[in-house]
């Protein structure tokens, strides 16, 4: 039985398991706080908590890898910087929905791919959701590759694109290639270390 | 001669048969697409570009899901870096529509058409068929063309030999790790064929402004694929609110000359 695809959507309310959610979560004390702060972040953490729920019916490895990669995600943010704001935790949000939007894509077409770029998505996404973004996109490629597109206010779009295995064209696993446009005109385009980039382009964009 | 005299008894032919034709199911092609001996035989798309935006479309046979990301552009691998070279679009603005996408034409309904040649339909009756599932692809004409394209060649002694006489007279590329770092240009031109006169071909050009082909080869590669990503997915929609209109004058010419 497919877990993620028998998630609720984002858009509903969590009535049914709520009280059972927060139970479940208060040993975490720091992710408590957080869920009853914001109500956006409830979603994501909601999201994650149901899947792990769902990991006691049988599922498959890519199932469990998923909704693991998830709540692992969220509680490594939750433990990094206790207080996210509420575009942060939206941005958060938006770049789990495309990838679990993409992983049903993929679901029964190239399955070995899905397991592969879990945690290329957990590693990339946890840095991008720092970025003022208004949409994105997730697409894991057949040329092994993940791209993440971010796009900003005043026609600004920021194309980020992250190799499986980075070795095999000789970039360093922490780097990225990327593209940014204004207009859709090609403003930059190079390979840089994820983490700087991600900084440096938070402070231009930020301007 | 008036060229209109020349083929008027072809054109009132062509008329009686295609519609019968259509009567009685055997032929529903637009005729409208066809290129006609009036036409200018090239547009000058680069003139084109300079005055307005000109939107192109391709249709992709693969799903909706498969073809676009959650932003409506165009997904990395909808399209693969073969199909890059000389990739086959065409023009709207005209008289070819979003919906003449589903046409795909077929053996000599491909060949250049020539010499402002009448076109029948009738001539071509088993040269096109249609497509049931697919999708539309919006490209903003402006965007592809006329772009850089930095690439790297591993120097070899004839590209180096090339690259001396090429470079005579200006400054030569740099050479790193043993590449040298040379810059590409896409290029889009009118390809009328002869069952669409709308059809146009994006071409690559390398440091010479000649045509790349497409080659397994590790800069052509790279090259195509940052063409697709960079240039093709970048300007690229799912749907489109307005198309701007060409000029007649563009692509017609007097009936009577």
């Amino acid at each position: 039985m497919p877990v993620v695809a028998d998630l609720p959507p984002m858009t509903q309310s969590y009535k049914p398991f709520t009280k059972a959610a927060i139970e479940y979560v208060s040993p975490l004390d720091s992710f408590r706080n957080l869920t009853m702060r914001n109500s956006e972040y409830m979603e994501v953490i909601m999201l994650s908590l149901s899947a792990i729920q769902n990991t006691k019916k049988k599922e498959s490895s890519i199932e469990k890898k998923m909704s693991d990669m998830t709540f692992l995600g969220n509680w490594n943010i939750a433990n990094q910087e206790n207080k996210l704001s509420s575009v942060e935790v939206n941005s958060m949000s938006m770049l789990i929905g495309s990838y679990k939007k993409e992983i049903n894509r993929l679901k029964g077409k190239v399955p070995t791919q899905i397991e592969a770029t879990g945690h290329i998505f957990s590693h990339v996404s946890r840095k991008l959701y720092k970025l003022p973004f208004q949409n994105c996109a997730v697409e894991v490629n057949s040329s092994d590759t993940m791209k993440f597109t971010l796009s900003f206010a005043n026609e600004k779009l920021l194309m980020l694109t992250k190799h499986i295995n980075p070795e095999k064209i000789g970039l360093a696993k922490d780097q990225i290639m990327y593209s940014f446009f204004i207009n859709r005109k090609l403003i930059a385009s190079d390979v840089a270390n994820l983490e700087v980039f991600t900084k440096n382009f938070k402070g231009y964009i930020s301007i | 001669m008036l060229r209109i005299l020349k083929y008027l008894p072809r054109i009132l032919k062509d008329t009686y048969l295609y519609n019968y034709y259509r009567w009685i199911g055997k032929c529903d092609f637009p005729v409208s697409i066809l290129p006609k001996f009036h036409y200018v035989s090239l547009v000058d798309i680069q003139l084109l570009l300079n005055g307005q935006t000109v939107y192109i479309i391709r249709r992709s046979d693969k799903s909706f899901n498969d073809t676009f990301n959650d932003l409506g552009k165009l997904r990395e691998d909808a399209l693969t870096p073969k199909e890059i070279p000389f990739l086959s679009l065409n023009m709207l603005g005209g008289l070819f529509k979003p919906e003449h996408t589903k046409l795909k034409v077929l053996n000599s309904g491909m060949n250049r058409w020539k010499n402002n040649d009448f076109i029948s339909i009738i001539d071509f009756l088993n040269d096109f068929t249609k497509v049931n599932n697919y999708c539309i692809v919006y490209i903003e004409a402006n965007g592809i063309d006329g772009q850089g394209v930095p690439y790297s060649q591993t120097s070899t002694k004839d590209l180096k030999r090339e690259i001396d006489l090429f470079f005579k007279h200006l400054d030569k590329p740099v050479i790193l790790e043993n590449k040298y770092k040379l810059e590409g240009e896409t290029k889009l031109i009118h390809d009328p064929i002869n069952l669409n006169y709308w059809h146009l071909e994006l071409n690559l050009l390398d440091y010479k402004k000649e045509p790349i082909r497409y080659k397994s080869s590790k800069y052509i590669e790279e090259f195509c694929k940052k063409v697709i990503s960079d240039i093709v997915c970048a300007n690229s929609h799912s749907s489109l609110t307005e198309i701007p209109q060409i000029p007649k004058n563009v692509y017609k010419t007097s009936l009577f000359i």
